[in-house]
């Protein structure tokens, strides 16, 4: 992944889980191109445990 | 039905599944390859058991194992609408027409005035600084900054933003992310925006933010500089606009023009002095601005393999800045301690107890010392694995900065 979208998704939604009573805005901002952010395979998407 | 980010809630129903010790990547396991499907429940009513069926098959056939043996959402909206005329009909309630309202005379009006007065609020034209100063060519930084040497610097960001627990109605969040700021290469600018007291000052601001800054930011050497004028440029053409539209409402009123069904709103308009905090991030090529009012936080990671990260911005709120208390304080302002209803006291600033010590709007707090000159962060960017996260206190209230960075290299 390492898509800035879903880096925002997670954290606001991590958020909610916790439970945050207030309006919630994220905003990640990768500060170069896409294509040299680290890739996610789908071996790691699955084996890597979500804190 | 419940969304994903709901499962921790005390919601009775999200835990038929969930409570049975699946992690989020045993549970995608389970119900992608070992066909793990929600349990359906089968009508008990009289009336209600060949709906209940017809029901529970189409959410079995929405949860086929080859997605190509699904319906698509055109079927399964004829086939909702099929069991919802049969339910009717079994129940003797065909008779029944969709909930629908007429159109209103009165409410379309209310809605087209409501409508022109944010307009009117909204509205705002930014002069440019003046003769010589307005020397620039389009698609150029303005002279007098120091030279800006990497057009090719981009920003990719992403967006969040929800209600969260407040609701719809109370939405007072706004973001702002542009790209190529004034058409100049390697320029790009990032705002988050939290309103207090009302959407209005949030709204104000994230519409008029770039536009503030790019019409005067010839006069300034320093881009920091600028940011900080933007952030008073502002402040300053809300409060104005805020309190002319409440003008115009109050004389309206006078007139007669406003119907008795928007009295309230009007009396609710004449005491709220809405505001917000805000976080701007200006990118110029290989240096960055942060300029920060408030108690939204700017975290930039400088180093993904470790995780490091420096905080770009301090947190105006009263409870935790003393050194903003001490400033409050030498402005003359007032400072008390409000209980939160937790059994915990916070300090709060000015008669309205305004929980942040610097924002945009905020019109009565301004004697206190409330005030919308932001703090200015310059960070030198160089290579490596760069990102920020921009986020109002909504997220750093339950999220550490630490937490924040590892869940973005884990995700």
């Amino acid at each position: 992944m390492k898509e800035p979208g879903m880096c925002a998704k997670r954290l606001g939604s991590e958020a909610m889980t916790r439970m945050s009573g207030d309006n919630i805005t994220v905003v990640v901002a990768f500060l170069k191109d896409l294509a040299t952010s680290e890739k996610v395979t789908w071996e790691r998407a699955f084996t890597t445990n979500a804190i | 039905m419940l969304p994903f980010a709901d499962r921790a809630r005390n919601v009775a129903l999200a835990h038929t599944v969930l409570d049975m010790s699946y992690n989020e990547a045993d549970l995608a396991k389970a119900i992608a390859s070992e066909g793990l499907r929600p349990s359906l429940p089968t009508g008990t009513e009289e009336g209600s058991a060949a709906s209940a069926s017809a029901l529970s098959g189409c959410v079995e056939r929405c949860w086929v194992l080859d997605p190509n043996d699904r319906p698509t959402f055109v079927d399964v909206q004829k086939e909702l609408d099929a069991i919802a005329t049969a339910y009717l009909k079994s129940t003797g309630m065909s008779s029944l027409r969709r909930v629908w309202r007429p159109p209103s005379v009165a409410r379309d009006a209310a809605h087209a005035t409501a409508a022109a007065a944010t307009a009117d609020l909204l509205h705002h034209e930014w002069a440019a600084a003046s003769g010589s100063e307005r020397a620039h060519l389009p698609g150029t930084y303005p002279h007098r900054f120091p030279p800006h040497t990497n057009p090719r610097r981009v920003v990719n960001a992403g967006v969040f933003s929800t209600c969260g627990a407040r609701g719809a109605d109370k939405m007072e969040d706004r973001h702002v992310v542009i790209n190529r700021l004034d058409g100049i290469a390697g320029a790009h600018l990032i705002g988050v925006f939290d309103g207090h007291r009302g959407h209005e000052c949030a709204e104000f601001a994230h519409r008029h933010v770039a536009a503030a800054l790019t019409a005067t930011w010839h006069a300034h050497s320093d881009p920091g500089e600028a940011l900080a004028r933007a952030f008073q440029d502002v402040d300053g053409a809300f409060v104005d606009a805020f309190e002319r539209s409440r003008a115009d409402a109050t004389a309206d009123a006078l007139e007669g023009k406003v119907n008795g069904g928007d009295k309230s709103g009007d009396a609710l308009m004449k005491k709220r002095y809405p505001g917000c905090t805000a976080c701007v991030v200006l990118v110029l090529g290989d240096v960055m601005y942060v300029a920060n009012a408030g108690d939204c936080r700017a975290v930039m990671c400088v180093d993904y393999g470790t995780d490091a990260f420096h905080v770009l911005t301090t947190d105006h709120a009263a409870d935790t800045n003393e050194r903003e208390r001490v400033r409050i304080e030498n402005s003359g302002g007032l400072l008390r301690r409000i209980p939160n209803g937790k059994g915990i006291s916070t300090w709060r600033v000015g008669a309205s107890g305004l929980a942040v010590t610097r924002a945009m709007g905020d019109a009565d707090c301004k004697g206190d010392g409330v005030t919308s000159l932001p703090e200015i962060t310059k960070v030198d960017l160089s290579g490596g694995d760069e990102y920020i996260v921009v986020a109002c206190d909504g997220l750093w209230d339950v999220v550490s900065n630490e937490e924040c960075v590892k869940m973005i290299k884990i995700r």
